[in-house]
């Protein structure tokens, strides 16, 4: 399968058209969304016309850069102007936005062809994608799996090659969920770097966008388009923006890879440890210094994280929470619910303690360059699974699923999964390359030396 | 222990005993795990959204 790197020299090559690439594009969607369920909407009219005035630009030689004339999507929860954005919710089925999203709008500055919305966990509120107004997301390695979410779609359409890049939304890891759970490549920047104006929220301080796509270096062209200031977001960072170029081939000789000693290879399926295990040592064969390192207190980072997303997406939801009971799923409002119950002293208390944890996370940043981790401790679990088996203890899957992940949402931290083997099941497995804050370009460069 | 349900009926929410209890169930588990995070907590610790800023300053 082509990846969007191949594709946009392709284009400049004249051996292919924005035209075709958006067309097979559409045929493939076309073909795999009945089985997958990865897309809610697909603007095909839009993505023709916009891919002939990319092809018309490219021949009077105006060149946006490498996400020209490409095939992308979009999670459902991204504004995009006069088209449908639902944020996976009955909430907001009709809800047809007047406005882009920042992302939408970098995207098609850069020239990306926008083929249409890829479904989601309702409200972005879980890990299965499962959607019970809009239908499960199904994983492309096996139907039976879930896809990962809540940016499932995203995850799906493009492990199954429909689009080059798809959009997702990371809260508690659901950009780097399904892609470990389908075998993609997904980035959750540093909290800050990409713009959520125009992104329906779940946890404000939590929240994150970013790209999945086929390889690390997909994602930094990805990346480099979407990044930056952008004053309508509160929180978005005025830290200058670095066009990120990889060398080639990589340079590794200094990088320190931190192999973590507690709490990342406590309960993990066997073949999921030995796959982390055996990048780690691939890391160290290609030159760089692997270190094993103590991690501060990951289960409390995670404790802060629930405490403080239960409560800010029952803020925002407050409105629809009490009023609208018979259009929230019971999964869903069981959430909202808990959410309703802590306590203002609990979240400050909670966004305290978070304070202090980075400070002491903060510290492995002097010993290391960044950590390898597992992202998630098994493959996909079976549609409608709530339990799984880790270690000889039962775990809740969605709590084993987002465990490792959720900690880099706490910590604002640049967090990468890319796939690193297949479980005996043949399912894939996701390696986690974390980053200190702003270090994007280590985590990528680190994933692209083994992807 | 606080009486979650109690809790939830202050708060608006009219569940049904099921309901409830489940809800209750969780809360119950999320408490011990908040106290032991709260513990170690001094009073100049303030709260913070802006993780990512502050963590580059704390290198």
């Amino acid at each position: 399968m082509m990846t969007l790197i191949e594709a946009a020299a392709q284009l400049r090559a004249r051996k292919l058209s924005s035209y075709e690439l958006v067309s097979e594009s559409l045929d493939r969607i076309q073909d795999l969304n009945p089985k997958l369920n990865a897309f809610m909407t697909v603007t095909a009219d839009a993505a023709l016309r916009a891919a002939r005035r990319c092809d018309e630009e490219l021949a009077a030689g105006r060149d946006r850069g490498s996400l020209h004339g490409i095939p992308v999507a979009l999670k459902d929860n991204f504004y995009t102007k006069g088209v449908l954005t639902t944020g996976g919710s009955k909430l907001f089925a009709g809800h047809v936005p007047d406005y882009d999203s920042a992302v939408a709008e970098k995207l098609q500055d850069a020239g990306a062809v926008i083929v249409g919305k890829t479904g989601m966990h309702e409200l972005a509120y879980g890990i299965t994608s499962h959607n019970v107004h809009f239908g499960a997301v199904r994983n492309p390695h096996n139907f039976d799996r879930i896809p990962g979410g809540s940016s499932g779609g995203s995850g799906a359409a493009v492990q199954s090659g429909m689009v080059f890049m798809a959009m997702g939304s990371d809260t508690g890891g659901s950009i780097r969920i399904p892609a470990a759970y389908c075998g993609t490549v997904g980035l959750k920047p540093t909290f800050g770097r990409v713009s959520r104006y125009g992104m329906f929220p779940l946890g404000y301080s939590l929240d994150h966008a970013g790209p999945l796509t086929r390889t690390c270096r997909d994602a930094v062209e990805s990346l480099n388009a979407i990044a930056g200031y952008d004053p309508r977001d509160a929180s978005c960072s005025r830290r200058p923006v670095e066009n990120i170029r990889l060398e080639e081939p990589l340079y590794l000789k200094d990088l320190k890879v931190g192999y973590p000693e507690n709490f990342f290879f406590d309960r993990v399926e066997p073949a999921v440890g030995k796959a982390v295990q055996q990048a780690i040592h691939q890391i160290g064969e290609l030159g760089a210094t692997v270190i094993p390192v103590k991690l501060p207190d990951i289960a409390a980072i995670n404790t802060a994280g629930r405490l403080i997303l239960l409560a800010e997406a029952s803020a925002w939801l407050e409105p629809f929470h009490l009023t609208r009971r018979a259009d929230i799923s019971p999964e869903v409002l069981a959430l909202l619910d808990q959410g309703r119950l802590v306590s203002a002293t609990a979240y400050v208390n909670a966004q305290r303690a978070r304070r202090l944890l980075a400070r002491e996370f903060a510290q492995v940043w002097k010993k290391v360059d960044v950590l390898f981790t597992p992202t998630i401790p098994m493959g996909a679990p079976p549609q409608g699974s709530s339990t799984v088996t880790l270690g000889g203890v039962e775990e809740d899957v969605r709590a084993a699923t987002t465990k490792f992940v959720r900690p880099f949402n706490v910590l604002g931290l640049p967090a990468l999964s890319v796939p690193c083997g297949l479980t005996e099941e043949s399912l894939p497995i996701g390696l986690q390359i974390v980053g200190p804050p702003y270090g994007e370009r280590r985590v990528l460069t680190a994933g692209a030396a083994l992807v | 222990m606080t009486d979650w349900k109690t809790v939830a009926a202050a708060r608006g929410l009219r569940l049904s005993e099921t309901e409830l209890t489940k809800l209750a169930a969780a809360m119950e588990a999320l408490e011990p795990a908040y106290q032991a995070l709260v513990a170690n907590l001094t009073h100049d610790i303030e709260p913070s959204t802006t993780l990512a800023e502050e963590a580059v300053e704390a290198k």
